[in-house]
């Protein structure tokens, strides 16, 4: 009896847990995962003009669905095989040489060739020579003349710009990535199916239903009904919605928001005004209340993450005293203009927080919504998102478009960089303040509760969302 | 004599609540403690640490001298346990101070704000991380200017291995670490004259290694030639049976020999039948879908009518000793399910997908091991349940694992398990194998 009655507890004990659980681990085949983001694209072909760098993120995560690279990255930015198996350089590394993978087939039925890959890699790096050759076993072989030497080449064949595919003859994009688009509504809708033959393996969903350009307050609607698995959140939204229960994921911060001086206006020409609007934001205050404390403090033009080395800029913390000083000199002088993107809410409440700060310094700051007519802003309010988890790509990115602001040519940073090399260049960036970062923002999604395996990818990585990975709790395998 | 501040601090608060007998007592072991802690400061334990921390103290002192006195912080934004950076403070302030630093008393160890006026030397050093692994960063602030020390930092061998400790009843040896995943391996252990040799399935190749003094040499490997791609979630088993290897991966079956890869073929095997778990008692074969991470109904009884079982990850054998048959449980998409004959018994929703059983090796018990529920993002635990009466009851305490489990199968003696896991802390997948030890 007593045996009977200890038996019973612990099955009693193992059903709570098992209520609290969910089922098996191993992955399961099947099911249509249903997605919603806030972004519209007409098409994912890199050859269609893109208006906004939303919407060239939301085309490259969609590239990444349909598309692979010959190169990706593994979670410590160090290249690995994709398309191509292997790779060597010549002396020099001016000439690269790489090995394509055997038998990948595209989404057309027949194999992806060399041939294929050329004028798609020659069209998005222009100065490169690329020409296929046919190796004794049978294998292909892509050689790549360089103008000058790089010896991260691998790392740059991994960047989103270097997506590979064949084009059919009315011109359409064949790609040989887990899913093939089976349906196009251009802004609206689009049915991405899972691709038996890819050579990576068939995703374990059956197709995902994709929306565009829903309103945040749908999509979360949208979450929380359990009608979608998947959503892109604004950073601002992420704590409401998890506050109502949303299962929320964020990526490691990865893009940068930041204050940038254009050159010339009378306003923005003036360090000790540049420098006394940089000492007034505070930063931690819009981490903390405007973005929901979904963000990093970007002192340094990178985030920490990254380099290791951002907590060497963490130089000047809000002084008031300090800011009124400044600004006593300048207090007769017009007010600066800060510009934002007026579509973006995030932008607008982070502009007028630094407004706030500026006015409580007694800098006379304005802010108004860019127009696109060509408004005179002496600061703008700016997200530059990484081109590449790689500090090397990721700060010589941000330094070319830079460039026209802080002044000089740039050069390119040694290969690979010192932490030293690193740091100088960086602080050469924001040294004179025309460029002041801000806050270092995630990516975030908010995910269904029976979506499973779903781990943030490297940011940047070009790897986009790692849908094809992921799979739907429901009966059976 | 100066006693830190900490310690004068528990002293004087002790010293209104004691007696002069119990201060005196309490003064002698802070002295004991302060000589003691002075001797180990003399004579540091070896660290395998050492070697980079000598070397980023001789960076700070080449960037300016260190010699005088001042104060040293240490930050700690890695992924470093609190206990190592603490070991690594003690170890750069013995380095410094053996090249005449002297450190200020009571500034520097707590880190917390400089009394002005600021001491002559001040170093933060800051124990940081990027994507490539740790860099070690120094600020060191003296009187002729400021100056960085960064030093990028690869940490010693071992130190990021996470054991994992063995509980009661369930006990786990760790055979084997890569970076690559693995699929299962197979050890064939030392005999009169010839070294142990072990054998590790990957989802390109297997790698014969044997072990020579300790330490094991790659002796051959064999690449796994597969025209069509792996599916995701890509599952391979391996039997070793009297020197004759088997190789099941989907689509594939390779046969050879242990030791040499000479003896390795392969073929299509899109029909070839897995076995499964036996429990000692006699097992199965299925068929394992070539595409997907399944098996699929037995075939062995076509004339038997409908499918018994729904597609299934994993199985198990066990004796029933209140029906005196078998009963086989199957784990499915939601759990697992107990069959006997063409019924089902009994449903265990919070089942993971991998389960397999063993040979009866305690009196009146029939376990079967099963990994935990979750997913590829979290840590996993192997169970032992005792089928009795129908009903699965938890035995002992789990094993835990720090990832999930990939990998299941009973050895072919089904007296213990072969597990791989991914290690979600360092990164590696680990071969290991899960034993019972009865009686205590």
């Amino acid at each position: 009896m007593k045996r009977r009655a200890f038996q019973f507890l612990v099955v009693a004990s193992i059903g709570c847990v098992a209520l609290s659980l969910h089922s098996a681990r191993r992955p399961r085949y099947g099911g249509v995962l249903h997605a919603e983001v806030g972004v519209a694209v007409l098409s994912i072909d890199p050859a269609f003009p893109i208006d906004t760098t939303d919407q060239m993120t939301l085309r490259e995560k969609l590239l990444a669905l349909v598309c692979d690279r010959l190169v990706t990255l593994d979670e410590h930015g160090r290249p690995k095989p994709a398309l191509a198996a292997s790779w060597q350089t010549a002396p020099g590394n001016k000439l690269w040489s790489f090995r394509l993978r055997s038998n990948v087939m595209a989404q057309d039925g027949a194999p992806l060739s060399a041939d294929d890959i050329v004028p798609i890699l020659e069209a998005a790096n222009p100065r490169w020579r690329i020409v296929a050759a046919t190796n004794p076993d049978g294998s292909a072989t892509l050689n790549i003349e360089l103008p000058s030497p790089n010896l991260s080449l691998p790392v740059e064949l991994a960047m989103a710009r270097n997506f590979v595919f064949r084009r059919s003859a009315n011109g359409a994009l064949v790609g040989t990535g887990p899913f093939q688009v089976t349906a196009w509504q251009g802004g609206r809708q689009a049915t991405f199916t899972a691709f038996d033959a890819a050579w990576q393996g068939r995703p374990f969903v059956d197709s995902i239903e994709l929306k565009m350009g829903r309103p945040v307050r749908d999509r979360l609607i949208d979450l929380e009904t359990g009608k979608v698995d998947f959503v892109d959140v604004p950073p601002d939204e992420a704590r409401r919605a998890a506050d109502r229960g949303a299962r929320i994921s964020a990526s490691l911060p990865d893009e940068l928001l930041a204050l940038e001086f254009s050159r010339g206006p009378r306003g923005a020409e003036d360090p000790a005004r540049r420098h006394a609007l940089a000492i007034s934001v505070e930063r931690t205050a819009l981490v903390n209340f405007v973005l929901q404390k979904q963000g990093e403090l970007a002192w340094g033009p990178l985030p920490q993450w990254s380099t290791g080395i951002e907590t060497l800029f963490t130089s000047y913390p809000p002084d008031p005293a300090q800011t009124k000083q400044l600004a006593a000199q300048f207090q007769n002088a017009p007010a600066l203009l800060l510009g934002y993107d007026g579509a973006n809410a995030l932008e607008k409440a982070v502009a007028e927080r630094i407004g706030v700060n500026a006015r409580e310094a007694g800098i006379r700051v304005n802010t108004q919504a860019e127009t696109g007519a060509g408004e005179a802003f002496d600061v703008r309010l700016v997200r530059r998102k990484m081109v590449s988890p790689v500090p090397r790509y990721a700060l010589m990115d941000l330094l070319r478009a830079w460039a026209p602001l802080v002044g000089g040519e740039v050069v390119p940073l040694p290969d690979p960089p010192t932490p030293e090399d690193l740091y100088a260049r960086e602080r050469a960036a924001i040294e004179n303040d025309r460029v002041i970062p801000l806050v270092y923002l995630p990516e975030i999604f908010g995910l269904s509760a029976r979506m499973r395996d779903w781990e943030s990818p490297l940011p940047a990585s070009g790897d986009g969302w790692p849908l094809a990975q992921v799979w739907l709790e429901g009966d059976g395998p | 004599m100066q006693f830190p501040p900490r310690a004068i601090l528990i002293w004087r608060r002790q010293s209104s609540q004691r007696s002069i007998l119990f201060r005196v007592a309490n003064l002698l072991l802070l002295l004991s403690a302060c000589k003691a802690s002075a001797l180990a400061a003399q004579q540091p334990p070896p660290s395998p640490w050492d070697s980079i921390v000598r070397e980023f103290a001789t960076k700070i002192a080449n960037v300016g001298s260190v010699r005088g006195e001042g104060s040293l912080e240490l930050q700690n934004l890695s992924s470093l346990d609190g206990s190592t950076a603490a070991e690594i403070h003690a170890s750069l302030l013995g380095l410094l101070s053996a090249k005449g630093f002297r450190l200020i008393p009571g500034v520097a160890d707590k880190g917390g704000p400089l009394a002005p006026p600021a001491p002559p030397i001040h170093i933060v050093a800051t124990l940081s991380e990027n994507l490539d692994g740790l860099i070690w960063i120094a600020e060191v602030h003296t009187s002729s200017g400021n100056k960085i020390v960064m030093l990028p930092v690869t940490p010693p061998p071992g130190v990021s291995a996470n054991e994992v400790h063995p509980v009661p009843l369930l006990e786990r040896t760790v055979f084997w670490r890569q970076a690559e995943p693995m699929l299962d391996f197979a050890m064939v252990p030392a005999t009169a004259g010839v070294a142990p040799l072990l054998i590790v399935l990957s989802p390109e190749r297997l790698t014969f290694y044997r072990s020579e003094q300790g330490v094991w040499h790659i002796t051959a490997s064999a690449a796994i030639e597969h025209t069509q791609p792996w599916p995701r979630d890509l599952r391979g088993r391996m039997e070793l049976d009297a020197g004759k290897l088997s190789v099941y991966l989907p689509g594939i079956f390779c046969s050879g020999t242990a030791g040499t890869e000479l003896g390795l073929y392969c073929s299509p095997g899109a029909d070839k039948l897995w076995p499964v778990e036996a429990g000692g008692i006699g097992g199965s074969t299925f068929k394992f879908d070539a595409g997907r991470n399944y098996f699929l109904d037995p075939i062995e009884n076509p004339s038997a009518g409908a499918a018994r079982f729904k597609p299934f990850y994993s199985a198990a054998r066990v004796q029933s000793g209140v029906y005196g048959g078998l009963l086989e449980v199957v784990a499915g998409g939601d759990g697992a399910q107990l069959h006997e004959g063409r019924e089902i018994a009994e449903h265990f929703p919070g089942w993971g997908s991998d389960i397999t059983s063993l040979n009866d090796t305690c009196a009146g018990f029939s376990p079967v091991l099963v990994a935990g529920a979750g997913d590829d993002t979290s840590t996993d635990t192997i169970q032992i349940y005792q089928m009795a009466d129908r009903q699965a009851l938890a035995a002992g305490q789990p094993i835990l694992f720090p990832g999930p489990v990939r990998a299941l199968w009973e050895t072919s003696d089904a007296r213990s398990a072969r597990v791989i896991s991914h290690n979600l802390q360092t990164g590696m997948y680990e071969a290991s194998s899960i034993s019972i030890s009865c009686g205590r």
